[in-house]
């Protein structure tokens, strides 16, 4: 699952995967909301084509640190942001970067389903549209549900329901056809299953182990278990700082970390 | 719960624990091949063979950790992978008492206590048990694992019953050692030949361990733990 001659680091050193290129990077970021600091000096590679899984307690800045990477926290007032996030190698707070343009390009997925009341093909058409796509949109549509692992489901009903219509579970995978529908290359996903039942929960992990063929994963999850269970690599966030990053079968096996043994061992948190 | 990629991982320790078994299996039967035709090339090239076995073993033992410690297995999952575990180490030491059958055919003089054919029947014997095991194993079958336990009786007893004719024959062999180094020769012939029956005793008895466990994965029944 996980390539084990990679060495784990922990911070400060910059955290990185050695073996495989990086497609985003975090470099001494930090953040404030406020006089409030949030992340701390974060410096972290994410691997290409891998399912990276952020954890640490409540308030450790995990959802923070990936809201910064497509510069999601530029909606917050008050959030000032020192550091770089540098996608292929470009950082994403450069002046003349399109924050839109780095969101349809690294896509989010939310910890609740948000579908538009709109019909489930309006639900991924109306994004293509927005982002300039005009043409062949049935297709992409298709395209963006059947790697969602939506499509046999809603096939007959494109038109007739709308996204509300659908289980917690399908919504969810329909809001992730919806950011995959704008061809990103990076999909974050903020706590995506915790509104959902086991069994919903099974499937999106299921459809997360398949997305990394084609796409890079960054997942925030309060589960422990679903970040062993789905993730290649694990970055371990307490108090605003990235404590440990490395292949998950080794930090949930042998972190080098004492503050990391003892969250995944439950000691705290 | 879907988890296919979970499942396939499963399936590949299933397929993992029994292609190790194969290779035991082949080992063992180079060991009883190496007994029979006093060949000692053979018999040395096993030790070169036990350490390929040696890392499936650490192979599969740590695909069980990363199972435990990532996918945090439940009821038949739990129990297949505790039970591939506990079965691993049964090859493994088989795969040591065929290294130690090889070795004993270096000792040819020995087997004049007993024929040697009986002591390869005893091996023919094991070596189906393990199959046996190795197969039920593979498709989930109790009853054949049930049969293959029941089958260690009759090695028990073949192994007690040569054991008794072999110590019957040095009683009155060494009636006639005149002296000490024939007395000496004598014992150590009777100690090469009894390790030899109690290590086959012993694969057919990892044998009955790997059924136990693979009844244990399929019924969770505790006693066969």
């Amino acid at each position: 699952m996980v390539a084990n001659q990679e060495e784990m680091r922990a911070v400060p050193s910059p955290a990185t995967t050695q073996a495989d290129s990086s497609i985003l990077e975090a470099r001494e970021l930090s953040l404030w909301y406020g006089k409030q600091r949030a992340l701390d000096r974060i410096s972290l590679e994410v691997p290409e084509h891998k399912v990276t899984a952020i954890i640490g307690p409540s308030g450790c800045g995990k959802s923070t640190f990936i809201r910064s990477l497509n510069r999601m926290n530029d909606l917050i007032p008050a959030v000032r942001i020192s550091g770089q996030v540098l996608f292929h190698a470009e950082d994403v707070y450069d002046r003349h970067v399109d924050p839109v343009e780095v969101r349809r390009r690294i896509g989010m997925v939310f910890q609740k389903p948000n579908p538009f009341p709109k019909s489930i093909y309006e639900n991924l058409a109306f994004g293509l549209r927005v982002n300039g796509y005009h043409t062949r949109i049935s297709e992409r549509v298709e395209l963006a549900l059947r790697r969602a692992a939506l499509w046999e489901e809603v096939k007959d009903d494109l038109r007739k329901k709308t996204g509300l219509d659908l289980s917690g579970g399908q919504q969810q995978r329909l809001c992730i056809a919806r950011a995959l529908a704008v061809e990103p290359e990076v999909l974050l996903m903020d706590e995506p299953c915790s509104a959902l039942d086991p069994i919903a929960t099974a499937k999106i992990e299921d459809l997360i182990h398949e997305l990394k063929r084609d796409y890079t994963v960054v997942i925030v999850t309060h589960n422990m278990q679903q970040a062993a269970r789905v993730s290649d690599f694990t970055a371990f966030f307490y108090l605003g700082r990235l404590i440990e990053f490395g292949p998950t079968a080794q930090i949930f096996e042998n972190p080098s970390r004492k503050e990391t043994e003892d969250y995944i061992t439950g000691k705290f948190g | 719960m879907v988890r296919e990629s979970y499942r396939q991982q499963l399936d590949g320790l299933i397929e993992s624990v029994y292609d190790m078994g194969q290779r035991v299996m082949e080992g063992l039967k180079m060991g009883l091949r190496a007994l029979r035709e006093h060949d000692r090339t053979l018999a040395e090239s096993l030790d070169e063979w036990d350490e390929t076995v040696d890392q499936s073993a650490l192979e599969i033992d740590k695909t069980c950790t990363d199972l435990l410690a990532l996918q945090q297995p439940v009821a038949v999952d739990l129990r297949l992978i505790i039970s591939a575990f506990k079965i691993v180490t049964d090859l493994e030491r088989v795969a040591d008492l065929a290294v130690n059958v090889g070795e004993y055919s270096l000792v040819s003089e020995a087997f004049v206590l007993v024929p040697k054919e009986e002591l390869l029947q005893l091996g023919e014997i094991a070596s189906g048990m393990l199959s046996d095991s190795l197969e039920a194993f593979r498709t989930k079958d109790v009853a054949r694992a049930k049969q293959a336990i029941a089958r260690d009786r009759v090695m028990d007893q073949r192994c007690w019953d040569l054991r008794t004719e072999m110590l019957t024959q040095i009683i009155q062999r060494a009636k006639h050692a005149h002296t000490s180094e024939q007395a000496k020769r004598i014992a150590g012939n009777t100690i090469t030949v009894l390790w030899s029956i109690r290590d086959l005793e012993r694969v057919a008895d990892h044998t009955v361990n790997i059924c136990a466990r693979t009844i244990y994965w399929l019924t969770a029944n505790p006693e066969y733990i």
